[in-house]
């Protein structure tokens, strides 16, 4: 038993190496945060991001791999808000990797720099289905807060890696330039009142900026499945109010989508990605943007 | 005098890399979730458990103590021989500001296989495998102690852990001399095969004295397969489990005993599962012990992350003149804060 103390000590004592690195090791939750992290890291970082851009970030799983993977980050990109809560604390732990946990300097949480929408009023239960306390976290689809969020991370990469400051500071310039060059054009294409039925609330930062109209949910609650007698009331409600289009975010079943379109005149599904990746030719933010723009202006 | 050699190499080693964020004062209450399992039953050779009862509750409390540590304590509420007890199922603190290890310190379900590691709300099936009741006993193999786990260098994901223990399992240890302790190891791996298939395997031993003053050596084997695809993974997916234990307790008549488990569990749409489960014990022909084989089939509605209901029946053959069969219904919820389940 000495012979075994003294193996655990030998153990623990020697694993405390610094290592010297080229490129900034990242982990993001989603794809939608990599691609900020590629825009401003620019070759001076590696990323990956644990969730694909097919995949609900509610409800993955926390692969071991995903654990090795952070065991060797220098940092961390996630939303917060709850949307990782049911697998990452179980990834970080697993990767026994300290820095990496909230409030510790391999940690950058997006969502805390964000003024989120939809804060429930007091009184918060699960009876509501599946609500999050701080607000709907799905606040990347507003370029206006991949741009909030660019800036936090540069300040951040900044601090981490000093000697490519210059470097992340012109990458976060021509960020910003496109994304405000891009986002007058996207404006003038979305007619601000546009009426439209979405599954669940993803889009509602989207909405919130181009100034769309969401209808109605097909989901009863959040993350409760779509009724007999609520698709009824989403199809009168649809009918009355004169809506054209139902977006249905790409990792939910279209069927009930499809149903409710095939009994109202005029109403066409899109089925829409919510994250970069989600299409195959959906690379980066900007594309994902564009993707939706197209998808409610008028033509 | 040995646990404070470890702790002080432990501290002196630690760098801490907190900042510590501003909150209120009832921020630090720790995180509750209370998990309750009901159960209804109705058997055909053995009654004496049949009816509707709480088969179990469970209180899980668990919080950052500073910045050393993290601790978690689950209480398992159940009824026994006509009353109900409260008993600590696991109580430990773990490091969480060392980084490559993981030390965790307390009573804790040790990692002999996968299913021996999981809370009973968390069972793949309604009750647990014939080999962790029959050889580990009604409560699994719980110990008291040390452990230490880590990643190992190769390039999969490999996680040696080895835990230090008192013994106190009344079958396989507990041998009365306090000095003698058990030990406990498992050498897990898991591979992508894909975006969307993992495969586990894991090698598991146990070795400690019993109350003969003797050896009693556990082996144990679990291979696991899992697959949801990347599109459309919340509506399908399934998991093909398989677990191997042996038992070796020198110095009992029937001291060597072992057997299988191999079950599917096949999600049919976003909240329905069908499932099976065969059980195999007594691979060691015994004289005086007969073989059992069991077959379970299970249906379960789960209408969130939070509620399940869960229709099972089993038959058994025990190599009695009657084989047994049970039908049970089972409601299993949990409310607060709900730490979620290990891959």
């Amino acid at each position: 038993m000495n012979r075994l103390y003294k193996i655990y000590s030998l153990i623990l004592v020697s694993v405390f190496c610094l290592n010297a690195h080229a490129k900034l090791n990242v982990m993001t939750t989603t794809t939608n945060l990599k691609s900020v992290v590629e825009s401003i890291g620019g070759d001076k970082v590696h990323v990956e991001s644990f969730c694909k851009g097919t995949q609900d970030p509610h409800y993955i799983e926390a692969k071991p791999s995903y654990t090795l993977k952070a065991a060797k980050a220098d940092l961390l990109v996630s939303i917060g808000l709850d949307l990782e809560i049911g697998w990452l604390p179980l990834i970080i732990r697993g990767a026994r990797n300290p820095k990496l946990r909230a409030g510790n300097v391999g940690s950058f949480v997006t969502g805390e720099y964000i003024d989120t929408l939809e804060k429930p009023k007091a009184g918060i239960s699960r009876a509501e289905g599946d609500v999050h306390p701080e607000g709907n976290p799905h606040f990347m689809l507003d370029p206006q807060n991949a741009l909030v969020v660019a800036e936090k991370l540069k300040e951040k990469l900044k601090i981490m890696d000093p000697e490519n400051s210059d470097q992340y500071e012109s990458n976060f310039k021509k960020f910003e330039d496109q994304l405000k060059a891009k986002l007058v054009n996207w404006e003038k294409r979305v007619k601000a009142g546009k009426k439209v039925i979405t599954y669940h609330k993803t889009l509602t930062y989207f909405y919130h900026r181009f100034g769309i109209k969401n209808v109605s949910l097909l989901e009863p609650k959040p993350g409760v499945p779509p009724s007999a007698s609520h698709i009824l009331d989403v199809m009168k409600n649809a009918k009355d109010e004169g809506v054209k289009l139902v977006l249905v975010e790409n990792y939910f079943d279209p069927t009930v989508a499809n149903r409710v379109a095939r009994d109202v005149d005029g109403l066409k599904v899109d089925i829409v990605p919510v994250s970069v990746g989600g299409e195959p030719n959906i690379t980066n933010l900007f594309d994902l943007y564009e993707r939706l723009v197209s998808s409610v202006e008028e033509r | 005098m040995k646990v404070i050699y470890i702790l002080s190499i432990l501290l002196f080693s630690v760098q801490s890399f907190a900042q510590a964020p501003k909150t209120k004062s009832n921020a630090f209450n720790p995180d509750i979730g209370i998990n309750m399992l009901f159960l209804d039953q109705h058997s055909k050779r053995d009654k004496s458990g049949d009816g509707m009862k709480l088969q179990e509750a469970e209180l899980q409390f668990s919080s950052d103590v500073d910045a050393y540590f993290t601790a978690k304590a689950l209480f398992s509420v159940a009824e026994e021989n006509g009353s109900y007890g409260i008993e600590p199922e696991e109580t430990y603190v773990e490091t969480i500001s060392v980084p490559y290890v993981t030390l965790r310190l307390g009573k804790s379900k040790m990692p002999l296989g996968k299913h021996n590691q999981l809370h009973s709300h968390a069972f793949p099936f309604i009750n647990a495998p014939l080999i962790n009741t029959t050889i580990l006993g009604e409560e699994g193999l719980n110990e008291t102690g040390i452990g230490v786990s880590t990643l190992s260098p190769l390039p999969w994901f490999s996680e040696i852990t080895l835990d230090y223990t008192q013994g106190d399992n009344a079958d396989l240890f507990n041998s009365g001399k306090k000095s003698d302790k058990a030990v406990i190891g498992r050498f897990k791996n898991l591979w992508d095969l894909s975006d969307s298939t993992t495969l586990e395997l894991g090698f598991s031993g146990a070795k400690g004295k019993n109350s003969d003053h003797l050896d009693t050596n556990l082996y144990g084997a679990d291979l696991t397969l899992k697959w949801r695809p990347i599109d459309g993974g919340k509506y399908h997916s399934f998991e093909w489990g398989n677990e191997f234990l042996e038992k070796d307790r020198k110095g009992a008549a029937n001291g060597k005993l072992s057997g299988l488990v191999s079950f599917l569990k096949y999600q049919m749409a976003q909240r329905w599962y069908a499932q099976y489960r065969y059980d195999y014990l007594g691979l060691n022909k015994s004289k005086s012990i007969n073989a059992s084989k069991r077959h379970t089939a299970l249906v379960a509605f789960v209408p969130s992350e939070f509620s399940s209901v869960r229709l099972q029946y089993e038959t058994i053959n025990d190599g009695q003149v009657e084989d047994e069969s049970r039908v049970s219904l089972q409601l299993n919820i949990s409310i607060g804060a709900h730490p979620a389940h290990a891959y």
